[in-house]
């Protein structure tokens, strides 16, 4: 009895039960199938399911990255949990690995909807297993293998590979449960070639890539004895230029199919792409400027031993399309036996395509400092203690840091050739605390360049008031009689000299301010429709040497930025605003034909009471009844 | 080893449902749950109802009638024992067969419970994901991205 009124949920069997059953269905299609019902299902069927699992001497366990939307707007928040004792997850910073501080007990990621950007695997024997940061980076690189990777049914099923010492690949040919705790795994190297030296080992679309220290990439087979079988010969850097080098590292992009060679040269990131040569026979790598898929830019995060793409439309307000952001040891350099050198961490950031001198590299992402999406941001520890309290020492010190750190990286390269766009809507400058002491310690000269150059709105409305306010009046200059009346106005609501401005002659003020003008009658006599790319570019500009020129005009940022934005989504509002009018046309279609299926239910309604009104037999009325029924 | 196996089969144990019914059932039937076996040997008094926490009477009548058949293996031959499964599993509405599930799960009863995960996976053989979500009453919880990503997710290389 009891039983009708429990609730029957099929979603939460116990992944046990679910695994058995997705192990019954031989058909890849049906496998697919069970995958997509639900995400409890889907994730009974991977290998992460049955980790933390003994190997040997050591542990394998997983570790995820989830993405968490804030609950209005903002940049979302990227952490690593990691379980290496089964049901116990402890959240690190994703790039340097290094445990959270701030992280209450039993803090759970579910109430934010997470999703999970990537699984990576780990193995870390009994003494480096309690330090996270440690267990994270034992090895380069762990990879579960399985030969049909449609079903990983169990850990025993497959092999593991293992990329370590900086370059030896080397792996079990099978996880069998006779190689519990406590024994060694037997293992074999891969080597091949005369280098036999390897970079990364990646998963992608259910195939096992290898690429080696000159950027050979080989794919793998069978996991008994694993084979490789060269897919790309031509290397990407001369071979005796190896040892100079630094780690290369290898991506797939799930959303196009696409994979990607990243290596660090100095200090610039060069991509390429596997690309079909012209014979459409062999592969090569292709070097790119951009991850492709214009509509929806990728931003590429490149881990200690993973790496993953996210759309960049998750940052709002930062333009991160085409940017690569790295913890500098990604890119380790190779260093020769016995010379271990010691690299500091630092989070990096690089922009595709943008680069036309060799400083391109920017350290950014520690604590504080620009594009910090790591560190627990104030939104999920206030949730988080509402829910259990008397945490007095989280306080949200990084939430104002990240965007206000960004208009100061805005600022690093306005005045310079290059203009990195990463503009951000904030107005106001609040300097976080001890962030001068952060800048001190940051080695990179644009960090300590970014410091010194506040924030453009904010920056000469600020500082040294008490320079040339040799203009007083309009009246004095030389201006156009078209254009001053815009410009009075202009002048009277705000303080366009205020500061120190840089130009000096009446004529060449006179010109500014004539620009000024005649940008404001563009902006109020132009619509988002009407708007032209030079006409765009004009305003661009026109802005940016107002700039330069000093003058204090913060608060037309906004309305070119607006205008701007606009512009650029042009096509895209353009197709919005026709599916609107189409959704309508549809809606509008919807009613007539729900209005004419009433009208005729009506008629046939009145025909049918007209008829039966004339037919003398009591309802109901079977035609095919005996006609004998009911006199027994 | 003769006298061990009779006198296991003279013996009875009582196992009592989650609702309080109590079964009576030779210790050979009982034995095929791993998990009451390991109960026994832990057990001084074996005439106490042995508890199966979890399990209705209406469940463990049919785990009961599932281990007698088996219990007495030589009476059939494997054709007609496959057979008896095979209808056996048939009888069992869908909410019946979730039970049995959890109950030859917990039980650890290995027949029973390849047979219903069996029985389960036939069910979701040729379904779509939205068919199948609709037979087992499941939300699907995946956003229209995911689920994009998970059309898309069609196993290919790059071959040479």
């Amino acid at each position: 009895m009891r039983n009708s009124r429990r609730q029957i949920l099929w979603a939460d069997l116990p992944v046990e039960i679910l695994r058995s059953i997705a192990k019954r269905l031989r058909k890849k299609q049906d496998l697919q199938n069970f995958k997509s019902v639900c995400k409890k299902w889907r994730g009974a069927t991977a290998i992460s399911a049955l980790l933390p699992y003994d190997v040997g001497l050591e542990t394998l366990f997983s570790s995820s990255v989830f993405l968490l939307r804030p609950p209005v707007s903002g940049p979302p928040w990227l952490v690593t949990s990691v379980e290496i004792t089964k049901g116990k997850f402890q959240f690190c910073h994703p790039l340097s690995g290094d445990l959270l501080p701030d992280i209450p007990e039993n803090f759970s990621l579910d109430r934010f909807r997470p999703r999970c950007v990537v699984v990576d695997y780990h193995m870390a024997d009994e003494k480096d297993k309690c330090n996270p940061s440690r267990a994270l980076f034992c090895h380069d690189k762990v990879l579960p293998f399985f030969d049909d990777q449609s079903v990983p049914t169990g850990v025993d099923d497959g092999s593991l590979l293992v990329l370590f010492r900086g370059g030896q690949l080397g792996g079990s040919p099978a996880v069998r449960p006779e190689f519990r705790y406590g024994t060694e795994l037997p293992w074999f190297d891969i080597s091949y070639g005369s280098l036999d030296k390897f970079d990364d080992v990646v998963c992608f679309c259910g195939v096992n890539y290898v690429i080696d220290r000159v950027g050979k990439l080989y794919r793998m087979f069978t996991n008994q004895f694993a084979v490789l079988k060269t897919l790309v010969e031509k290397p990407v850097i001369k071979p005796d230029c190896v040892s100079k080098g630094s780690r290369k590292r290898l991506v797939g992009l799930k959303s196009s199919g696409d994979m990607f060679l990243i290596r660090r040269s100095n200090d610039l990131i060069k991509v390429y792409k596997l690309c079909k040569f012209a014979d459409k026979k062999s592969w090569s790598w292709v070097k790119v400027e951009s991850f492709g898929d214009d509509y929806d830019p990728k931003v590429l995060f490149v881990l200690k031993s993973s790496s993953f793409f996210v759309s960049a439309a998750e940052f709002p307000g930062f333009e991160l399309g085409n940017c690569i952001i790295f913890s500098n040891s990604a890119f380790r350099p190779y260093s020769k036996p016995g010379e271990s050198k010691v690299v500091e961490e630092k989070i990096q950031y690089f922009k595709l395509g943008e680069h036309d001198h060799d400083d391109s590299i920017l350290t950014v992402g520690s604590p504080g400092s620009p594009l910090d999406f790591y560190s627990p941001p104030s939104w999920v520890l206030q949730a988080q203690s509402t829910s259990s309290p008397s945490h007095s020492q989280w306080q949200p010190r990084w939430h104002v840091f990240t965007r206000t750190c960004l208009d100061s990286l805005a600022c690093t390269k306005i005045q310079g050739t290059k203009h990195i766009r990463l503009c951000s809507k904030s107005k106001t400058y609040l300097p976080p605390p001890g962030s001068d002491k952060k800048h001190e310690e940051d080695t990179s000269k644009k960090a300590s360049a970014a410091e010194t150059t506040p924030e453009i709105p904010s920056v000469l409305a600020s500082k040294d008031c008490e320079s040339n306010h040799k203009f007083q009046s309009l009246e004095s200059l030389d201006i156009k009689p078209n254009l001053l009346s815009t410009l009075q106005l202009i002048w009277n609501k705000h303080d366009i000299l205020v500061g120190k401005y840089t130009v000096q002659s009446k004529d060449m003020l006179t010109c500014a301010l004539e620009s000024l003008a005649k940008l404001i009658i563009t902006l109020q006599n132009t619509t988002a429709r009407t708007l032209t790319d030079s006409l765009a570019k004009d305003l661009e500009s026109v802005l940016y040497d107002l700039h330069c020129a000093r003058l204090s005009v913060g608060w037309l940022v906004p309305f070119v930025q607006r205008a701007l934005a606009l512009h650029k989504n042009k096509p895209l509002i353009e197709y919005l605003m026709a599916i609107d009018k189409e959704k309508a046309q549809v809606d509008k279609e919807e009613r007539d034909f729900l209005a004419r299926t009433a009208q005729v239910k009506q008629e046939l309604e009145e025909r049918r009471a007209c008829l039966s009104a004339k037919i003398s037999i009591p309802e109901p009325i079977n035609l095919d009844q005996s006609l004998g029924e009911g006199l027994f | 080893m003769a006298s061990t196996s009779t006198s296991t089969l003279s013996r009875k144990l009582i196992l009592k449902s989650s609702d309080g019914e109590k079964f009576e059932v030779d210790e050979n039937v009982a034995m095929q749950s791993q998990t009451i076996k390991h109960m026994i040997e832990d057990l001084d008094d074996i005439n106490s109802p042995i508890p199966v926490s979890i399990v209705t009477g209406t469940i463990l009548s049919k785990v009961i009638e599932y281990c007698k058949k088996h219990a007495t293996e030589d009476s059939d031959s494997d054709e007609q024992l496959k057979q008896w499964d095979k209808e056996y599993a048939n009888n069992m509405d869908l909410n019946t067969l979730y039970y049995l599930l959890l109950a030859a799960n917990y039980m650890e009863i290995k027949g029973l419970l390849e047979l219903i995960t069996q029985c389960v996976a036939d069910m979701i053989k040729g379904k779509s994901p939205e068919e199948i979500r609709a037979h087992f009453n499941i939300k699907n919880d995946f956003t229209p991205q995911e689920e994009a990503n998970i059309r898309n997710e069609n196993p290919w290389a790059f071959e040479n």
